[in-house]
């Protein structure tokens, strides 16, 4: 039994990979995604100086071969500071998004799956929070636990949840149904088992297609946050917050905020080409 | 039609009572507080509970929230700010117009660009200008929207001199903000036009206009277009209510003297009753945004107008047929 389920579940891998292949663009955003990753665990060996060797005779010099994006008020070579920017940008965007799925699925099944007063509960509080704009919502959050790399992660997670929640609750609602629901139920499964091993796999695609656009905003919240000055503090190499403090010098110096915005564009363009891509291969009734 | 609207109107309360509840719990409960951040480190305890009493802040939290709610209920009192000792609801007032007025504008430039160039590539899809339109749609929902608004600035202010690099006073200033946030919007609503009309003109009756001789344009922008709307209007409406609250960022670019900014300046001064206010007042903004989308969608489509302006049931309304 369970060798051909593991052998079902490996072809469907492979067709969702060779779905996935077909489409450029998406594998452009995945290889782009492999660097940064690359430049987010080791950094220092591909950075040519570290990100806060501040040498003040060195200060705002052009793009040139020692230093390919220049270098900023304090002297600092701005590449190596986008490359270990990569690290905290990834890191802020996986884990928020950790945080918003986990709150989301939970939140979405109870309301899908057990419908009636949770459900209305649910996703009233889910309203109150969609009229509240995001970056306002992680703002009074942030305003609220004081600013740490954990809350604004934790704020820019939150913000997220009432997509998860809808996405998730409108999944469960189309397989709710079925008669694999009605069988495992015959067969005498809790609704725990039901959701977790019978209802989650099935809604699978979907989440996944959410979780990786939602990479994409929270990368744009937190480089915003830290503009404008509610993230993550210098002289941590943050993309947002390097674009605050290089914007006092666009009038002499280009480069200074030029480099750390197209990493933060470069970076979450490839999120949503992935995204799109595994949205295409992992439903194929969508594309038309 | 206005019962429908009264009836919205009525459901914006709960959704705005939460609101009000969860930012004015998540404030109360934030360490520091506005005794310590306004009379500084200088003031004596006695002085500071001598301020938390002033400002009812020594009460219970629920008392407190009730106080709140009823100031905002009967008079629209949304508190006073902390550093001017203005009514915040005179200061978010001052502010509101140059916000609304970038929102509107940002919005329309975003329209007029989105759904043009989303129909013409669902047009010609796969053509090269639709390959290039949607990698720039692509380009444009990528793009920090603040990064954008530097980019602008450092070439048509700072290289060609065209425009001003800051301020909101001439049509002049006007034209980089609403470039940097009507291109950033135009981007989604290029996206769902597109969709949208892809999915429409493979409809039968699009091939029936064809086929009795209609013109082209007629055949898009009529009959197409028409049955597009609904998921546009949507992506319309998000984007304004977005713009209405988060143009927070543009306005810090261009120094801009908006709702935006307010906030983001009341913030780091942990001036809370401004905070407060500014959440709830953008929250009710966009509830009406809502509204407004919910009424457009019954101009665009009768079958959702007749919901509406035919409150019978079928029974009735077949009955009345038969007789």
């Amino acid at each position: 039994m369970s060798d051909t389920v593991s052998m079902k579940k490996r072809g469907q891998f492979k067709e969702t990979w060779r779905r996935f292949t077909k489409n450029k663009g998406a594998v452009i955003g995945l290889g782009f995604i492999a660097l940064l990753a690359v430049c987010a665990l080791i950094p220092s060996v591909i950075a040519p100086y570290g990100f806060d060797d501040q040498l003040l005779s060195r200060r705002f010099q052009s793009p040139s071969g020692a230093h390919l994006f220049g270098t900023d008020e304090y002297g600092r070579d701005i590449f190596s500071r986008v490359v270990y920017g990569c690290r905290i940008s990834l890191t802020l965007g996986l884990v928020s998004v950790t945080i918003s799925c986990a709150l989301g699925i939970v939140l979405g099944c109870v309301a899908g799956y057990y419908g009636k007063v949770a459900d209305n509960v649910i996703m009233r509080v889910i309203d109150v929070m969609l009229s509240i704009p995001n970056i306002l919502l992680a703002v009074s959050i942030v305003a609220a636990l004081g600013t740490s790399f954990f809350n604004l992660m934790l704020a820019i997670g939150i913000g997220a949840v009432p997509g998860y929640a809808r996405v998730v609750r409108a999944a469960i609602l189309s397989v709710k149904e079925q008669e694999y629901i009605e069988a495992a139920r015959s067969n005498g499964a809790s609704d725990l088992r039901i959701i977790v091993s019978h209802i989650v796999p099935n809604c699978m695609a979907p989440i996944i297609v959410q979780a990786t656009m939602s990479i994409a905003s929270a990368v744009l919240s937190a480089a915003g946050m830290s503009f404008i000055g509610l993230g993550i503090m210098p002289p941590t190499p943050e993309w947002g917050s390097m674009l605050s403090s290089g914007r006092a010098y666009i009038r002499d110096y280009w480069y200074v905020v030029t480099f750390p915005g197209l990493a933060i564009m470069l970076t979450v363009f490839s999120i949503n080409l992935l995204g799109d891509g595994l949205r295409d291969a992992l439903d194929p009734r969508l594309k038309s | 039609m206005i019962k429908f609207i009264f009836r919205r109107l009525l459901m914006m309360i709960p959704v705005l009572i939460g609101v009000s509840f969860v930012i004015f719990s998540m404030l109360y409960f934030a360490p520091g507080d506005a005794a310590d951040v306004i009379l500084g480190d200088l003031a004596t305890p006695e002085d500071k509970q001598l301020f938390r009493a002033e400002h009812g802040l020594d009460k219970p939290f629920l008392v407190q929230y009730f106080n709140y709610m009823k100031g905002v209920v009967t008079e629209g009192d949304l508190g006073t700010s902390y550093v001017t000792r203005q009514p915040v609801t005179i200061e978010i007032m001052e502010r509101f117009p140059a916000t609304l007025q970038l929102s509107a504008m940002s919005v329309f430039l975003a329209v007029v660009i989105g759904v043009t160039v989303g129909i013409i590539s669902a047009t010609r899809q796969y053509s090269f200008i639709d390959h290039l339109a949607t990698s720039l749609s692509m380009i444009g929902v990528s793009m920090p929207n603040f990064w954008q608004g530097m980019m602008l600035i450092i070439i048509f202010s700072v290289a060609l001199r065209w425009f001003p690099p800051s301020g909101f006073s001439t049509p002049m200033h006007w034209v980089l903000p609403a470039v940097t946030v009507g291109t950033n919007a135009s981007a989604n609503i290029m996206r769902m036009t597109r969709s949208s009309m892809l999915e429409i003109i493979r409809q039968d009756y699009i091939r029936t206009a064809r086929a009795k001789g209609q013109t082209e344009a007629v055949v898009i922008w009529k009959h197409a277009l028409k049955n597009a709307l609904i998921p546009i209007i949507t992506v319309v409406g998000l984007s304004f209510g977005r713009l209405l609250g988060g143009a927070v960022l543009t306005e810090s670019i261009f120094s801009i003297a908006g709702v935006g900014k307010l906030m983001v300046d009341a913030i780091k001064l942990k001036n809370f009753p401004m905070v407060q206010g500014g959440v709830l007042f953008i929250a009710f903004v966009m509830s009406i945004v809502n509204l407004v989308v919910d009424v457009l969608y019954s101009f665009a489509d009768p079958r959702i107008r007749s919901m509406y302006t035919r409150p019978r049931t079928r029974k009735a309304a077949t009955a009345k047929e038969a007789a």
